[in-house]
């Protein structure tokens, strides 16, 4: 009786360690790592861990509008104070994180949720750029501007230059990130294109 | 004495494709002249501050100073040769680009040098670059590629009695590989016809230099059936299809 016992409880812990071991970068022992870890915390920690993510499971969805991932439809897009004639798109939600740190832009987002990669077999119908064509159509008087904020490698220009064309026929004015020099940068190491870009879109010092 | 060991290299390389590994580092797939393809470790590559990042973007053609590691070889400098900027600005050319890397990466073995497939990667990327044809130099690449992989299908002789087949009725089957003359062309099934100026084109491919290639004149609707048979053999010897190859009839 006792060894079944044993037998249940190594039963758990070793399922728990599977479900572990299922999230990207986490390897066997790492995973043996967090379940006895888990097994160590406070119980109040561990239901609110428990409770958090069948909360995520349950309330988030993606926004109808931006695609960026919500509760309940109440997105942080329809915020009185954003700049609604700015279009902001961007390849994942963890981009608009990175943009709202900066605290340059107070405009909306729309989220591609990838990039084109043919090598992928990842095409334009498979990103939402249908949804930001209907949210562009719907909403053309108000909108004025959108950026294309996909990262500057290949996929990325990609596209952007996709995008551009496909937005074509909308009077709207569409725009890319600048490249340049990142501060703290060096420029003996910085390669020819970025440099070039850098001299092209150089700006005037104001005093 | 024993002389020290050699642990760093350089070598220039075409970057094929890349993917996030642990935080801050990317594994890329780079195809070399000396070391044919292989897989590379670029430390701290993410960093906005990394004086990497900028040169080790895929199709780059970059230089590149390698440290000997115990699995994967790592980076520690990297300076951009040719980044292709005409391919880059346009969306039909990049994508055919790309399925250019997708069909080096899936077609080359780890660590298996081939210099002749290098030179011709360098080549059709420079005239694609200068706006020389563009639909010619893929369907060109394709040849290349087949030929330096031993996979190169016979367009002469038929297949089963060496007889050499005229243009005026070439029949291909995929599997048999290459053509068939009109006595033997009913030992297989699923042959296709190719037309009298599809193969001429392609055996002016096949033997002529590409000076004269350039001046032929070819127009859509041979250029579809060469690009049709041809991924038909590529698809045959790779047993399943590019995956770029839907996204080139879309451009």
């Amino acid at each position: 009786m006792a060894y079944d016992n044993q037998k249940q409880n190594n039963y758990i812990i070793q399922e728990l360690i599977e479900l572990f071991n299922k999230f990207p970068g986490i390897g066997p022992k790492s995973a043996q790592r967090l379940a006895y870890f888990t097994i160590n915390q406070d119980h109040d920690e561990v239901k609110k861990f428990a409770e958090t993510l069948l909360l995520v499971k349950e309330k988030i969805d993606l926004c109808k509008v931006c695609q960026d991932f919500t509760i309940d439809q109440k997105c942080k897009c329809q915020d009185l104070n954003n700049n609604k004639e700015l279009i902001c798109v961007v390849e994942d939600p963890m981009d608009i994180i990175a943009i709202d740190n900066s605290n340059a832009y107070s405009g909306t987002f729309h989220v591609l949720h990838g990039v084109i990669s043919p090598t992928q077999g990842i095409g334009p119908d498979d990103l939402k750029i249908k949804e930001l064509i209907e949210r562009i159509a719907t909403e053309t008087s108000l909108i004025k501007e959108v950026i294309i904020a996909t990262n500057p490698n290949l996929e990325g220009e990609a596209t952007a230059m996709y995008i551009t064309k496909i937005l074509e026929p909308f009077n709207v004015k569409v725009s890319r990130l600048a490249r340049g020099l990142p501060s703290g940068g060096d420029l003996e190491y910085t390669d020819g294109v970025t440099i070039g870009k850098a001299i092209e879109y150089r700006q005037e010092i104001e005093l | 004495m024993n002389q020290k060991r050699i642990r760093t290299y350089k070598t220039d390389a075409i970057i094929l494709s890349q993917r996030q590994f642990g935080e801050m580092d990317k594994l890329i797939t780079v195809f070399t002249k000396e070391h044919g393809k292989k897989t590379i470790i670029a430390k701290g590559i993410l960093k906005s501050t990394s004086p990497l990042i900028s040169h080790l973007d895929n199709m780059n053609l970059t230089r590149l100073v390698m440290s000997k590691g115990k699995n994967l070889d790592l980076v520690t400098q990297a300076s951009v040769i040719e980044s292709f900027e005409n391919i880059r600005n346009s969306y039909d050319l990049m994508v055919q680009a790309l399925y250019i890397l997708e069909l080096i990466d899936k077609f080359s073995i780890d660590n298996n040098t081939d210099a002749k497939l290098y030179d011709s990667i360098i080549a059709t990327f420079n005239r694609v670059n200068n706006n020389e044809p563009l639909l010619l130099n893929v369907r060109l690449f394709e040849l290349n590629l087949l030929q330096s992989s031993g996979l190169m299908p016979e367009f002469n002789q038929c297949i089963e009695c060496t007889e050499p087949v005229s243009s005026a009725c070439t029949y291909i089957n995929v599997n048999a590989g290459g053509v068939l003359c009109l006595n033997c062309k009913d030992l297989h099934s699923s042959n296709v016809l190719l037309s009298v100026p599809a193969i001429k084109v392609l055996r002016a491919m096949l033997f002529e230099n590409y000076v004269q290639i350039k001046n032929i004149k070819i127009n859509n609707k041979i250029h579809e059936e060469l690009s049709n048979i041809l991924m038909q053999f590529i698809n045959f010897y790779l047993q399943e299809p590019t995956k770029s190859h839907r996204f080139l009839s879309l451009s």
